[in-house]
């Protein structure tokens, strides 16, 4: 077992201040709070620099496909800055996790020698102007869906099996909860033909019937998304697809928990400030011990969380580079991700507690990071399947 | 650290391996032929291989301290015996540390000693009366002549039965406030001033003693630092024991690798609640372990972060939880115990016995080396600036504290 490199990088710096710097003068919190007010607004001026401007589309898409090649790690870096402002983006849906199935479904390819279609849609999502959405539950941390994939326009058959990828297929059924599919260009589809067999196929969002319903966070809308027959292309099928897409939520939930150190770390910061300004009984609160112990506890967690998180990043990268194995990759993930599933809610709760009654107001910011703490924390499954996982991988 | 390939070593600069590695091979080469023990480790101190991080005249390369493990790798991979810090511990630890930044050339002396386990240290700082408030040490140290007469009583000293010296912490001005008063000791332990007892605690033995001190003769060039300088240099030694806990671990190293494996060896007690709550402690201890990996690499870059503070919080409360948890997921088993004897350990681990002893003695780890409570505060008051507690007894002079 290799240690790996937990330093923060000059270019992780570098991409960390310019994200930040865009997200400072797009998304303040009372532009973030709209999204509440304005069921259209998406506060599009965030994405228009994240992807025309600082052109990080393609950030964990390997350079040979059209990408920046730099890796999970430097798109940990910058979920860090949307998670820091709860800030409504599509680069986690599209960047990150469409980027991540398709770039492992090309990975599948690639092994068989094809310059295939996920080759070719890896090179679209590259190139800034198409962005992808991956058409499962957002909560559910493995596919168990109900979509259905067709190879024969008058309806399913058994006869389909097997599909080829690069096969125009039809593809029928319900996902009931979408994150951000409004708004992606295209859809990944995970779907099961009728023999059994996993086949992930790329469909037109404006095919399907995508509907936005109300939720506890809004700077990520969730949406039932209806596909009523639409063509989808296949990208990928089989034992490749299965291992394609869960190498892939793993990937997410490293980034995932990236996004959450970023929360915890700017609920902490805003309520140490606040708990140095506000005064009660003729001193600031911050000097009383039950305050200072638990904000003592608070930044023990924060530096643990933004340790692990690193190392999951890093250990991926490091598994995709050949010099960390794939097991101790998925171990350092779902460590990480365990604990930031533990530990974000609650601490953003306590950063709520020492705002006393400014914390339960829209006013302060704090309900904004409550909310998407709380979406982080089931995404992709809670902190218990990520144990149940960590359990197999470390043989408990 | 520990499981570095010595192939590999850590990163850092390439000119600190260089000189370690050059080190380990003029002393192979001094050590060739030499068969005592003793001798070879007095080679190893010669060749700065005692503590690399040291300056050279002190048993050290001048190096980062993080290579410490790469130096015992090569040492050993060189066919160097090499003493077992744990026989020496606090002299390792914490009186070494505290040596080489107060130390005058004299005292720098025992520096050797110590690494050659020809002096073994035990620590009187804590008493009765001071706890975590440290600097309310009531024992006096009166000036006679070229030296001092030393009285009172100190607690949970480890090892004083066989220590050789101690570092102390005593009182030698009680016109002062209570921080300014005190005076660093290096006192030896072998006089008939000292009596030593055995302190029995909740697992049956006694780890630690009770030590009395009536008229004990320390001399004036045995003092470590300035006279009333006591708090200062006692704060050196204290922040040498807190140093990066988990820091050097593999995974499941400690506690939780104990549970670990008792959990993977006993199917017969599983139940899915106790996997979860079990998983649950591995990706904190783990956690832990990352997060001192981190705090070694900063160390190593010259770029040293205050979270080692917060790791000593977590140790001990993952150490209680897994140890609480090894009690319940073995039935009948979990409450077998060896002897409550009231016995002096020669050695023991905080991983050893049985998960009775183990649940017991991980109460301690949240007292020992600073209170959670105290950390808590330190973290709160140091790192985050928040303000400090309201306090009675910082300009009053000593013999006028209410206590």
């Amino acid at each position: 077992m290799t240690d790996i490199d937990l330093l923060p990088s000059d270019t992780d710096d570098d991409l960390r201040s310019s994200v930040r710097a865009l997200l400072t003068d797009r998304a303040p919190a009372q532009e973030v709070a709209r999204v509440y007010d304005e069921l259209d607004f998406d506060l599009q001026a965030v994405d228009d620099g994240i992807f025309n401007e600082l052109e990080l589309a393609g950030l964990v898409i390997p350079e040979a496909d059209g990408g920046d090649g730099a890796g999970l790690s430097a798109a940990g870096t910058v979920a860090a800055e949307l998670g820091r402002g709860a800030v409504p983006s599509l680069f986690l849906a599209s960047s990150v996790i469409a980027s991540r199935v398709v770039f492992r479904a090309a990975a599948a390819e690639r092994r068989t020698g094809a310059d295939g279609p996920a080759h070719k849609l890896l090179r679209r999502l590259a190139a800034e102007e198409t962005t992808a959405v991956l058409a499962m539950d957002a909560t559910a941390s493995k596919w168990t869906g109900s979509l259905h994939v067709s190879a024969n326009p008058a309806g399913p058959a058994v006869s389909d099996d097997p599909l080829e990828p690069g096969r125009t297929v039809e593809l029928i059924g319900i996902v009931h909860g979408v994150a951000d599919a409004h708004r992606g260009d295209l859809l990944i589809v995970p779907a099961r033909t009728v023999g059994g067999a996993l086949v992930i196929a790329v469909a037109n969002a404006s095919d399907a019937q995508i509907t936005p319903f109300r939720s506890l966070d809004e700077t990520r809308r969730l949406s039932e998304v209806k596909l009523a027959g639409i063509r989808g292309r296949v990208i990928a099928v089989g034992d490749g697809a299965q291992r394609a897409l869960e190498r892939a939520l793993l990937d997410s939930l490293a980034v995932l928990a990236c996004e959450q150190s970023g929360i915890v770390d700017s609920a902490f910061d805003t309520a140490l400030a606040y708990v140095k300004e506000r005064r009660q009984f003729g001193r600031t609160i911050g000097s009383f011990q039950a305050i200072k112990h638990r904000l003592a506890e608070a930044w023990i967690v924060g530096n643990q969380l933004r340790a692990a998180a690193l190392s999951a990043v890093r250990s991926v990268d490091a598994a995709d580079a050949g010099t960390l194995s794939r097991t101790d990759a998925a171990i350092a993930v779902r460590t990480a991700s365990a604990y930031a599933k533990a530990h974000t809610s609650r601490i953003v709760e306590e950063a709520l507690q020492f705002h006393g009654g400014n914390g339960m107001t829209w006013e302060f910011p704090i309900h904004l990071l409550l909310k998407r703490a709380k979406l982080d924390e089931v995404m992709i499954g809670g902190a218990d399947a990520q144990r149940d996982e960590l359990g197999r991988l470390v043989r408990l | 650290m520990a499981e570095h390939d010595p192939a590999q070593p850590p990163a850092g600069s390439s000119a600190d391996t260089e000189a370690i590695d050059a080190a380990v091979s003029a002393a192979a080469a001094a050590a060739q032929g030499v068969s005592d023990e003793a001798q070879i480790w007095d080679i190893l101190f010669d060749h700065g291989l005692a503590w690399v991080d040291f300056p050279r005249d002190c048993g050290g390369l001048g190096v980062p301290a993080n290579l410490r493990a790469y130096a015992r790798q090569q040492i050993s991979a060189a066919g160097l015996s090499q003493p077992d810090p744990g026989r020496n511990s606090i002299g390792f630890g914490m009186a070494a540390p505290t040596i080489v930044v107060h130390g005058t050339d004299e005292q720098k002396g025992l520096l050797r000693e110590i690494f050659t386990l020809r002096r073994i240290v035990c620590q009187l700082f804590s008493e009765p009366g001071a706890g975590s408030d440290l600097a309310a040490v009531a024992t006096r140290a009166v000036r006679e002549g070229d030296d001092w007469r030393v009285t009172g009583q100190k607690v949970w000293t480890s090892g004083a039965q066989n220590a050789d010296i101690a570092i102390l912490v005593a009182r030698t001005d009680v016109e002062v406030p209570k921080h300014k008063g005190l005076t660093y000791f290096l006192i030896d332990m072998k006089q008939p001033g000292i009596e030593t007892r055995g302190l029995r605690q909740i697992t049956g033995e006694a780890e630690f003693n009770e030590v009395f001190l009536d008229g004990a003769l320390v001399p004036d060039s045995r003092r470590l630092g300035a006279e009333g300088e006591g708090w200062r240099v006692a704060n050196t030694t204290l922040n040498s024991e807190r140093v990066s806990i988990g820091g050097g671990m593999p995974r499941e190293g400690g506690m939780i690798g104990v549970v670990a494996e008792a959990w993977r060896s006993s199917p017969e007690h599983r139940s899915p609640v106790l996997r979860d709550e079990l998983i649950g402690h591995w990706v904190d201890a783990e956690v832990l372990r990352v997060t001192g990996q981190q705090l070694n690499q900063k160390l190593a870059a010259g770029r040293p972060g205050p979270e080692g503070s917060g790791s000593k919080v977590t140790f001990a409360r993952t150490a209680q939880a897994l140890s609480d948890l090894d009690i319940r997921m073995r039935g009948i088993d979990g409450l077998r115990y060896d002897t409550w004897e009231n016995r002096r350990p020669t050695e023991y681990s905080m991983t050893g016995r049985n998960p009775v002893y183990r649940y017991l003695r991980a109460k301690g780890n949240s007292i020992e080396g600073g209170t959670t409570e105290v950390l808590l505060n330190v973290i709160a008051e140091r790192v985050l600036g928040l303000p400090g507690e309201h306090r009675t007894d910082k300009d009053v002079p000593f013999k006028e504290m209410p206590r």
